[in-house]
């Protein structure tokens, strides 16, 4: 199962816990089933059907572009990290 | 000089190789003469200012004199009536958007924001805010008639300094800004408009367990990219709808989605040109002038030129965030092993700075297994902020970069074994989660601890050396090419990706390397967005690694079309020719160069074109490692840089003298920061140094010559182990000049920029605490 890993301030919704398995197959699907099992967990992260602007997903501690359609695997780590732009 | 690795990396061995450091190149790591260097050496090179169009008007802007104000009214009858004035715009002129958001690749910015800044609707928010434009006969007509234009203002109490932003009674810049926590936004309106968390193991535990702990307080000043050519945009609106810019700018495929989404209009209605730029530094990704210019152009049904102003510029566009930073490190038997950090960034006047990555540089380059790292983005009454060279890794390497300093000292150990004993490695987990890849950092520490220049005798009582690191992410991102091939075995490159530092021979280079031609033989061109593939900007360190890659996969569908075209010529099957270091080879022992081919293909089936897009991933890290000696006069406070090397990870070389070239004008870049450069507000919050008279920066006469030493540790995700260099070479210098003042002195100097009058007070300080304590 993919596991994610929530920054501190959004571990409000899991009452602490900091990483959470789940079986998925894109990052959609992790999103979809975290929201399932936390509630209020997807409108933290998704806005007008794409990733919530200023935010990024890190899988298997690599910056996704491709969004949502992102593909995860059974060992992947995903992370939610601010976006960062350079000059 | 090149450093090699291959004494240092056996401790670290890569996890994944592609790219195989033992191969021999003919055209990477050479130096050819750049392709657009006549161009330029002869003026002939077509800048922003150069456009001259029939018909052509010439834009000037007018700009709030106050910090923060109400407009009640602009009233532009006058202007209008000046003979020669052709049209005023304002942001009525403009879609008044809300709240809408577009995705830039490297982030996604709100064109509300976006399209406030560029004319001011309802407030003005900093001195210097545009407010409204004029189209004239002439730049002096256009100039002129803004002293004709009426604008009603209520002046506001303003606020410039990042903590007085922050209070709760702070002047409040905007009713709809809220801040966000992770998704969860506050009740009530802030000029706090981002806070983010970050913690990897037990913190607060690890901290009661340490030998030692050092925390320091840190501030440094907004500075500007300084970049010196003008921002400057034409525009042309067709009676067919469709909208033709030519500007300076890092990303032409960027600036026609802001333009679009800032004007409402079609994507594919707008084409935009990108010009020669001289320099952006990460201050020419927004608009400023773009979208005025169009609707001015819109308006008239003539090309408009704008070009700003040196006072416009400072006073107008986005310096890089002030900061205050505090960071605590605490050490556990000689490791590091807690650390903190506190960080607040200023965003100017809209939100979106560069606190995010100013959280995760902050103990980038250590291995620190617990840490909790806390950061605020906040709105004040200033130019909004733009990124520039590695946004917001300067401010957070300086803190941790000094207090490294002083925890080696206060060790008794060499502040580079120090830094080596605690250095990141491929594995390491940074604070925001993420893990190292292969990296070079360790092997960076060992060049420059090898270096001649880190034991050498220093000169005199006044002087000092010191050391730092720096760190930067890299991206990757998207990037196309176009190669059409010639009869004479010479290639056509078109990209999109506009040169800034030498990229047109870097990339032309990857692309004769992958073809087994000369630099030469490829005709390397930056062209717009009709006649290219999506390009993201030349930003982040990523130009030579992603658009390099895009030209080596283009270069390789060349060839796969090129053996097809040979089997057909000699009769036999595809899979039969080979080809290797430039020839084809066939059957029964036949052969043509690449040239050869090139000059058969008109006669056999026609010319033949290739093309690659790629979505670049891997773009691995840069670290950097800087030696700085300086000399500090105790009579004027002044600082003088004396000697200063830089040693950089640039994964692999692809022309040795463009890496070395970023690296020199990065080090000068953080030298102006270190010791100079600083936005000087008064109490109304208005810049009191827009000239660069004014605001200091370094001079060729200011700076030794920048000794360079290139480490290649290749990047395993590269075909040639490309890293991006760009940003890295801005993040040591502060750091390493305050080491070395310190070195010099004893003064522990924690506030940029150390100038003249804040060295020499704090040598009176520190002379006068002697004298106390002597007493």
């Amino acid at each position: 199962m993919a596991t994610l890993y929530l920054p501190p301030q959004m571990r409000d919704l899991t009452g602490g816990d900091e990483a959470i398995e789940v079986p998925a197959g894109t990052l959609r699907e992790v999103v979809a089933r975290v929201d399932r099992r936390f509630p209020g967990f997807a409108a933290r992260v998704i806005s007008e059907g794409g990733v919530m602007p200023g935010l990024a997903f890190s899988i298997d501690h690599s910056i996704t572009s491709l969004g949502l359609h992102a593909r995860v695997s059974e060992e992947s780590v995903v992370h939610i990290v601010p976006g960062v732009a350079g000059g | 000089m090149t450093d090699s690795p291959s004494d240092a990396a056996t401790d670290y061995a890569p996890s994944r190789v592609i790219a195989d450091p033992d191969l021999r190149y003919e055209v990477i790591g050479t130096r050819p003469v750049r392709h657009d260097g006549v161009d330029k050496v002869v003026g002939r090179a077509v800048y922003g200012n150069d456009v001259r169009l029939p018909g052509l008007l010439h834009g000037a802007v007018l700009r709030s004199p106050h910090a923060h104000a109400r407009i009640v009214s602009i009233d532009a009858s006058a202007a209008e009536a000046l003979p020669g004035v052709k049209a005023v715009a304002t942001s009525a002129d403009l879609p008044d958007l809300t709240d809408c958001w577009t995705n830039l690749g490297e982030v996604a910015i709100n064109l509300a924001h976006l399209g406030a800044n560029c004319l001011a609707r309802r407030k003005a928010l900093y001195r210097g805010h545009a407010v409204a434009a004029v189209a004239a006969t002439s730049a002096h007509v256009a100039r002129e008639a803004l002293s004709a234009i009426r604008v009603e203002y209520e002046v506001l109490p303003a606020v410039t300094d990042v903590l007085e932003a922050m209070e709760d009674d702070a002047p409040l810049l905007h009713d709809d800004v809220f801040t966000d926590s992770m998704g969860s936004s506050s009740e009530h309106p802030s000029n706090v408009s981002r806070h983010l968390v970050f913690e990897q193991g037990d913190p607060e535990r690890a901290f009661a367990e340490c030998d030692l702990v050092i925390d320091r307080d840190f501030r440094t000043a907004s500075v500007h990219q300084g970049y010196i050519e003008l921002p400057v945009a034409t525009a042309q609106w067709s009676a067919d709808g469709r909208l033709t810019v030519w500007a300076s700018t890092q990303g032409s495929f960027t600036t026609r989605q802001q333009i679009a989404g800032v004007l409402r209009i079609p994507i594919s209605d707008v084409r935009v040109i990108p010009c020669e730029i001289g320099g952006g530094f990460g201050g020419k990704i927004t608009l400023y002038l773009e979208p005025v210019a169009a609707i001015l152009s819109r308006k008239t049904g003539r090309p408009v030129k704008i070009q700003m102003t040196r006072a416009g510029v400072f006073q107008g566009t986005g310096p890089t965030p002030g900061s205050v930073v505090r960071v605590g490190l605490g050490v556990k038997d000689g490791r590091l092993h807690a650390g903190r950090a506190w960080l607040a960034y200023d965003a100017g006047a809209f939100p979106g700075g560069m606190i995010g990555a100013g959280c995760a540089c902050v103990f980038s380059c250590y291995d620190i297994p617990n840490a909790r790292v806390v950061g605020y983005d906040v709105c004040a009454n200033k130019p909004k902020t733009q990124a520039y060279r590695a946004p917001g890794a300067t401010q957070a390497a300086f803190a941790t970069e000094t207090v490294i300093d002083e925890l080696a000292a206060a060790l008794g150990v060499d502040p580079i074994d120090f830094r080596l004993d605690n250095a990141a490695v491929e594995g390491t987990t940074r604070v925001d989660g993420t893990v190292y890849p292969r990296i070079g950092f360790v092997e960076t520490l060992r060049a420059a601890r090898r270096h001649e220049h880190y034991t050498a005798p220093l000169d005199g009582p006044s002087a000092g050396r010191g050391v730092a690191a720096g760190f930067w992410f890299n991206i990757g991102l998207k990037s196309s090419a176009n190669v059409h091939c010639n009869p004479d075995g010479t290639v056509m490159l078109v990209i999109g990706s506009t040169d800034i530092g030498g990229s047109r021979t870097s990339i032309a280079m990857q692309l004769a390397e992958t073809l087994g031609i000369s630099a030469e033989s490829v005709h390397p061109q930056v062209t717009d967005t009709d006649s290219v593939g999506y390009t993201d900007v030349t930003g982040g360190s990523r130009v030579t690694f992603a658009t390099g890659l895009a030209a080596h996969e283009a270069g390789l569908d060349l060839i796969a079309q090129m053996r097809d075209r040979a089997a057909f010529i000699w009769g036999c099957e595809t899979h039969d020719v080979t080809f290797d270091a430039g020839v084809f080879g066939g059957p029964d022992g036949r052969s043509l160069t690449f040239a050869g081919l090139a000059a058969e293909l008109p006669g056999s089936g026609g010319l033949l074109t290739a093309r690659a897009t790629v979505d670049a991933v891997g773009p691995t890290n840069g670290f950097g490692v800087h030696i700085a000696d300086v000399d500090v006069d105790r009579e004027t406070g002044k600082v003088s840089v004396t000697r200063y090397t830089t040693v950089q990870d640039a994964g692999k070389a692809i022309h040795p003298s463009y890496v070395e070239g970023q690296m020199q004008g990065g080090a000068v870049q953080g030298i102006g920061w270190a010791l100079n450069e600083e936005y000087v507000f008064d109490e109304r919050g208005h810049m009191e140094n827009p000239t660069m008279l004014d605001y200091r920066m370094p001079t060729a006469l200011d700076v030794p010559m920048i000794d360079t030493v290139i480490v290649e540790v290749p990047n395993p995700m590269h075909p040639f182990g490309v890293r991006g260099v760009g940003e890295t070479p801005i993040v040591p210098p502060p750091a390493a000049i305050a080491n070395a003042v310190h070195a010099a002195t004893g003064l522990r100097l924690r506030v940029l920029p150390m100038s003249p009058p804040r060295v020499h007070e704090a040598l009176v300080q520190a002379g006068a605490d002697e004298d106390a304590g002597g007493r």
